[in-house]
Protein backbone atom coordinates (compact mmCIF):
# COMPACT_ATOMS: atom_id res chain seq x y z
CA UNK A 1 0.00 0.00 0.00
CA UNK A 2 2.97 2.51 0.37
CA UNK A 3 4.39 1.57 -2.08
CA UNK A 4 1.51 2.48 -4.53
CA UNK A 5 1.00 5.69 -2.40
CA UNK A 6 4.68 6.88 -3.80
CA UNK A 7 3.93 5.46 -6.87
CA UNK A 8 1.07 7.44 -7.31
CA UNK A 9 3.10 10.31 -6.26
CA UNK A 10 5.73 9.42 -8.76
CA UNK A 11 3.34 9.23 -11.73
CA UNK A 12 0.42 11.43 -10.53
CA UNK A 13 -2.30 11.23 -12.43
CA UNK A 14 -0.79 8.45 -14.96
CA UNK A 15 -1.62 5.91 -12.17
CA UNK A 16 -4.80 5.06 -11.11
CA UNK A 17 -5.20 2.70 -7.91
CA UNK A 18 -7.76 1.53 -5.70
CA UNK A 19 -8.02 -1.05 -3.23
CA UNK A 20 -10.72 -3.89 -2.66
CA UNK A 21 -10.64 -4.89 0.93
CA UNK A 22 -11.68 -8.14 2.05
CA UNK A 23 -12.32 -8.65 5.49
CA UNK A 24 -14.46 -10.54 7.92
CA UNK A 25 -13.36 -8.30 10.53
CA UNK A 26 -14.39 -5.05 8.79
CA UNK A 27 -16.88 -5.65 7.12
CA UNK A 28 -17.52 -1.57 6.46
CA UNK A 29 -14.49 -1.67 4.19
CA UNK A 30 -16.02 -4.50 1.73
CA UNK A 31 -18.43 -3.75 -1.15
CA UNK A 32 -20.36 -5.95 -3.64
CA UNK A 33 -18.22 -4.59 -6.26
CA UNK A 34 -14.82 -6.06 -4.20
CA UNK A 35 -16.42 -9.50 -3.73
CA UNK A 36 -17.96 -9.71 -7.31
CA UNK A 37 -14.53 -8.80 -8.65
CA UNK A 38 -12.06 -10.61 -5.67
CA UNK A 39 -14.17 -13.57 -7.31
CA UNK A 40 -13.49 -12.75 -10.89
CA UNK A 41 -10.20 -12.34 -10.97
CA UNK A 42 -9.43 -15.30 -8.82
CA UNK A 43 -8.17 -13.91 -6.11
CA UNK A 44 -8.11 -16.31 -3.13
CA UNK A 45 -8.19 -13.94 0.32
CA UNK A 46 -4.76 -15.54 1.98
CA UNK A 47 -2.83 -14.48 -1.21
CA UNK A 48 -3.57 -10.95 -0.37
CA UNK A 49 -1.93 -8.36 -1.34
CA UNK A 50 -2.20 -9.20 -4.67
CA UNK A 51 -1.99 -6.20 -7.30
CA UNK A 52 -3.63 -6.10 -10.77
CA UNK A 53 -2.58 -4.10 -13.70
CA UNK A 54 -4.68 -2.72 -16.21
CA UNK A 55 -6.86 -5.89 -15.76
CA UNK A 56 -5.07 -8.84 -16.81
CA UNK A 57 -1.28 -8.81 -15.99
CA UNK A 58 -1.21 -9.78 -11.63
CA UNK A 59 1.96 -9.07 -9.90
CA UNK A 60 4.12 -11.90 -8.76
CA UNK A 61 3.46 -13.55 -4.43
CA UNK A 62 5.92 -10.90 -2.53
CA UNK A 63 7.36 -12.07 0.25
CA UNK A 64 9.54 -9.40 0.96
CA UNK A 65 7.44 -5.69 2.09
CA UNK A 66 10.55 -3.62 0.70
CA UNK A 67 10.25 -5.63 -2.95
CA UNK A 68 6.89 -3.91 -3.44
CA UNK A 69 7.91 -0.99 -4.65
CA UNK A 70 10.68 -1.63 -7.58
CA UNK A 71 8.35 -4.79 -8.89
CA UNK A 72 5.14 -2.12 -8.89
CA UNK A 73 6.91 0.39 -10.98
CA UNK A 74 8.46 -2.36 -13.22
CA UNK A 75 5.07 -3.66 -13.70
CA UNK A 76 3.55 0.12 -13.99
CA UNK A 77 5.86 1.26 -16.79
CA UNK A 78 5.04 -2.20 -18.75
CA UNK A 79 1.76 -1.56 -18.86
CA UNK A 80 2.34 2.55 -19.72
CA UNK A 81 4.35 1.15 -22.42
CA UNK A 82 1.58 -0.61 -24.53
CA UNK A 83 -0.46 1.40 -27.08
CA UNK A 84 -3.94 2.02 -26.42
CA UNK A 85 -6.65 3.50 -28.79
CA UNK A 86 -8.45 5.55 -26.13
CA UNK A 87 -8.80 8.69 -25.00
CA UNK A 88 -11.21 9.43 -22.08
CA UNK A 89 -11.44 12.42 -20.14
CA UNK A 90 -14.11 13.16 -17.05
CA UNK A 91 -15.78 16.32 -17.90
CA UNK A 92 -15.50 18.58 -14.74
CA UNK A 93 -18.76 20.72 -15.99
CA UNK A 94 -21.16 17.80 -15.44
CA UNK A 95 -19.30 15.76 -12.59
CA UNK A 96 -19.68 16.84 -8.54
CA UNK A 97 -21.00 15.08 -5.60
CA UNK A 98 -23.79 16.36 -3.42
CA UNK A 99 -24.88 14.94 -0.10
CA UNK A 100 -27.01 12.10 -1.30
CA UNK A 101 -25.93 11.89 -5.10
CA UNK A 102 -22.79 11.95 -7.39
CA UNK A 103 -23.01 13.26 -11.10
CA UNK A 104 -20.23 11.83 -13.46
CA UNK A 105 -19.52 13.23 -16.57
CA UNK A 106 -17.26 11.30 -18.88
CA UNK A 107 -16.00 11.56 -22.93
CA UNK A 108 -14.48 9.07 -24.71
CA UNK A 109 -12.30 9.23 -27.89
CA UNK A 110 -11.45 6.28 -30.18
CA UNK A 111 -8.08 7.41 -31.65
CA UNK A 112 -8.05 3.91 -33.62
CA UNK A 113 -10.64 2.08 -35.80
CA UNK A 114 -10.11 -1.41 -33.85
CA UNK A 115 -11.98 -0.23 -31.35
CA UNK A 116 -14.84 -0.54 -33.97
CA UNK A 117 -15.17 -4.29 -34.07
CA UNK A 118 -15.00 -4.83 -30.20
CA UNK A 119 -18.24 -6.18 -28.85
CA UNK A 120 -17.87 -6.99 -24.82
CA UNK A 121 -16.66 -3.32 -23.85
CA UNK A 122 -17.55 -2.20 -20.51
CA UNK A 123 -17.42 1.28 -18.96
CA UNK A 124 -16.28 0.67 -15.35
CA UNK A 125 -16.95 3.63 -13.16
CA UNK A 126 -15.21 3.10 -9.76
CA UNK A 127 -16.53 4.98 -6.93
CA UNK A 128 -13.93 5.26 -3.72
CA UNK A 129 -13.67 6.92 -0.27
CA UNK A 130 -10.26 7.63 0.28
CA UNK A 131 -9.68 7.22 4.73
CA UNK A 132 -11.89 5.00 5.78
CA UNK A 133 -11.66 4.56 9.82
CA UNK A 134 -11.68 1.58 11.37
CA UNK A 135 -10.55 0.55 14.52
CA UNK A 136 -7.04 -1.08 14.47
CA UNK A 137 -7.31 -4.02 17.25
CA UNK A 138 -3.77 -4.39 16.24
CA UNK A 139 -2.79 -0.77 16.60
CA UNK A 140 -5.37 0.02 19.20
CA UNK A 141 -6.49 3.06 18.15
CA UNK A 142 -8.03 3.89 14.83
CA UNK A 143 -6.80 3.46 11.30
CA UNK A 144 -7.41 5.45 7.32
CA UNK A 145 -7.59 2.73 4.62
CA UNK A 146 -6.58 4.52 1.40
CA UNK A 147 -8.70 4.73 -1.64
CA UNK A 148 -11.18 1.77 -0.93
CA UNK A 149 -14.21 0.74 -3.10
CA UNK A 150 -17.05 1.90 -2.17
CA UNK A 151 -19.12 0.81 -5.67
CA UNK A 152 -18.98 0.51 -9.29
CA UNK A 153 -21.73 2.09 -11.15
CA UNK A 154 -24.36 0.06 -12.80
CA UNK A 155 -23.21 -3.47 -11.94
CA UNK A 156 -19.78 -4.85 -10.33
CA UNK A 157 -18.40 -5.26 -13.98
CA UNK A 158 -19.51 -1.68 -15.64
CA UNK A 159 -21.97 -0.77 -18.08
CA UNK A 160 -21.73 -2.34 -21.81
CA UNK A 161 -20.59 -0.13 -24.61
CA UNK A 162 -20.21 0.14 -28.14
CA UNK A 163 -17.43 2.49 -29.35
CA UNK A 164 -16.89 3.76 -32.75
CA UNK A 165 -14.01 5.29 -34.48
CA UNK A 166 -14.58 8.99 -35.73
CA UNK A 167 -17.19 9.31 -32.74
CA UNK A 168 -16.93 10.80 -29.46
CA UNK A 169 -19.05 8.56 -26.82
CA UNK A 170 -20.31 11.18 -24.30
CA UNK A 171 -22.32 9.93 -20.96
CA UNK A 172 -23.65 11.23 -17.65
CA UNK A 173 -23.62 8.92 -14.63
CA UNK A 174 -25.86 9.52 -11.34
CA UNK A 175 -25.66 7.15 -8.77
CA UNK A 176 -26.11 7.56 -4.82
CA UNK A 177 -23.86 7.69 -2.63
CA UNK A 178 -25.06 8.23 1.24
CA UNK A 179 -23.31 7.10 4.32
CA UNK A 180 -20.05 8.23 2.18
CA UNK A 181 -17.69 11.18 3.35
CA UNK A 182 -18.00 13.29 0.58
CA UNK A 183 -15.00 15.33 1.24
CA UNK A 184 -13.19 12.18 0.20
CA UNK A 185 -14.73 10.68 -2.43
CA UNK A 186 -12.66 10.50 -5.80
CA UNK A 187 -13.76 8.18 -9.42
CA UNK A 188 -11.57 6.00 -11.37
CA UNK A 189 -13.20 5.26 -14.68
CA UNK A 190 -11.95 2.36 -17.03
CA UNK A 191 -12.78 0.66 -20.11
CA UNK A 192 -12.30 -2.98 -19.91
CA UNK A 193 -13.19 -5.66 -22.10
CA UNK A 194 -15.29 -8.44 -20.18
CA UNK A 195 -14.19 -11.15 -22.33
CA UNK A 196 -10.05 -10.87 -20.93
CA UNK A 197 -10.19 -8.45 -18.46
CA UNK A 198 -8.10 -6.22 -20.52
CA UNK A 199 -8.41 -2.50 -19.56
CA UNK A 200 -7.39 0.12 -22.42
CA UNK A 201 -7.41 2.76 -20.80
CA UNK A 202 -8.35 5.00 -17.43
CA UNK A 203 -9.11 8.26 -16.30
CA UNK A 204 -9.07 9.22 -12.23
CA UNK A 205 -10.72 12.84 -10.51
CA UNK A 206 -9.09 12.36 -6.34
CA UNK A 207 -11.88 14.54 -5.25
CA UNK A 208 -15.15 15.48 -6.47
CA UNK A 209 -16.05 18.20 -3.88
CA UNK A 210 -14.85 21.34 -4.68
CA UNK B 1 0.22 11.07 -69.85
CA UNK B 2 2.98 11.97 -67.60
CA UNK B 3 0.96 14.50 -65.68
CA UNK B 4 -1.52 11.74 -65.07
CA UNK B 5 1.39 9.52 -63.89
CA UNK B 6 0.87 10.95 -60.01
CA UNK B 7 -2.71 11.27 -59.71
CA UNK B 8 -2.84 7.39 -61.11
CA UNK B 9 -0.68 7.00 -58.09
CA UNK B 10 -2.12 8.75 -55.65
CA UNK B 11 -6.13 6.76 -56.59
CA UNK B 12 -4.28 3.48 -56.75
CA UNK B 13 -3.18 4.32 -52.82
CA UNK B 14 -6.40 5.02 -51.86
CA UNK B 15 -7.64 1.68 -52.96
CA UNK B 16 -5.32 0.08 -51.04
CA UNK B 17 -6.29 1.99 -48.10
CA UNK B 18 -9.59 1.38 -48.82
CA UNK B 19 -9.38 -2.25 -49.19
CA UNK B 20 -6.58 -2.79 -46.27
CA UNK B 21 -8.14 -4.39 -42.96
CA UNK B 22 -4.98 -2.71 -40.95
CA UNK B 23 -7.07 -0.51 -38.18
CA UNK B 24 -6.75 3.60 -39.07
CA UNK B 25 -4.51 4.74 -36.17
CA UNK B 26 -4.99 8.88 -36.33
CA UNK B 27 -2.81 9.08 -33.22
CA UNK B 28 -0.96 7.04 -30.14
CA UNK B 29 -3.28 7.84 -26.78
CA UNK B 30 -1.51 8.37 -23.30
CA UNK B 31 -2.08 5.74 -21.39
CA UNK B 32 -3.61 5.95 -17.37
CA UNK B 33 -2.41 2.64 -15.82
CA UNK B 34 -5.49 0.88 -13.57
CA UNK B 35 -3.88 -1.15 -10.53
CA UNK B 36 -6.57 -3.07 -8.50
CA UNK B 37 -5.41 -4.15 -5.36
CA UNK B 38 -7.19 -6.94 -3.40
CA UNK B 39 -5.82 -6.32 0.02
CA UNK B 40 -6.65 -7.73 3.94
CA UNK B 41 -7.05 -4.92 6.64
CA UNK B 42 -3.63 -4.85 9.26
CA UNK B 43 -5.39 -6.73 11.69
CA UNK B 44 -6.39 -9.86 9.06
Amino acid sequence: MRALDSLSMTYRDSLAYVVYYLSEMHPELESKAGKARTEWYGVVPHLAPLAFFDGNVRSPQIPIPDSFYPIYRNMIDGARAQQTFLEMTIDSSTTGIEPALLHLGIRITPTDSSVDTMTTLRLVAIVYEDGVPYYSMLRGDTVFSPMTVRQVIGDSFGIPIRLKFGQNFDTLLTTPVSDYNIDRVGVVVSVQNYLNRAVYQSVIKRKLKN
Amino acid sequence: MNKLKPVFGVLTGLLILSCSDAPLIERAANRVVLVELFSTPLDE
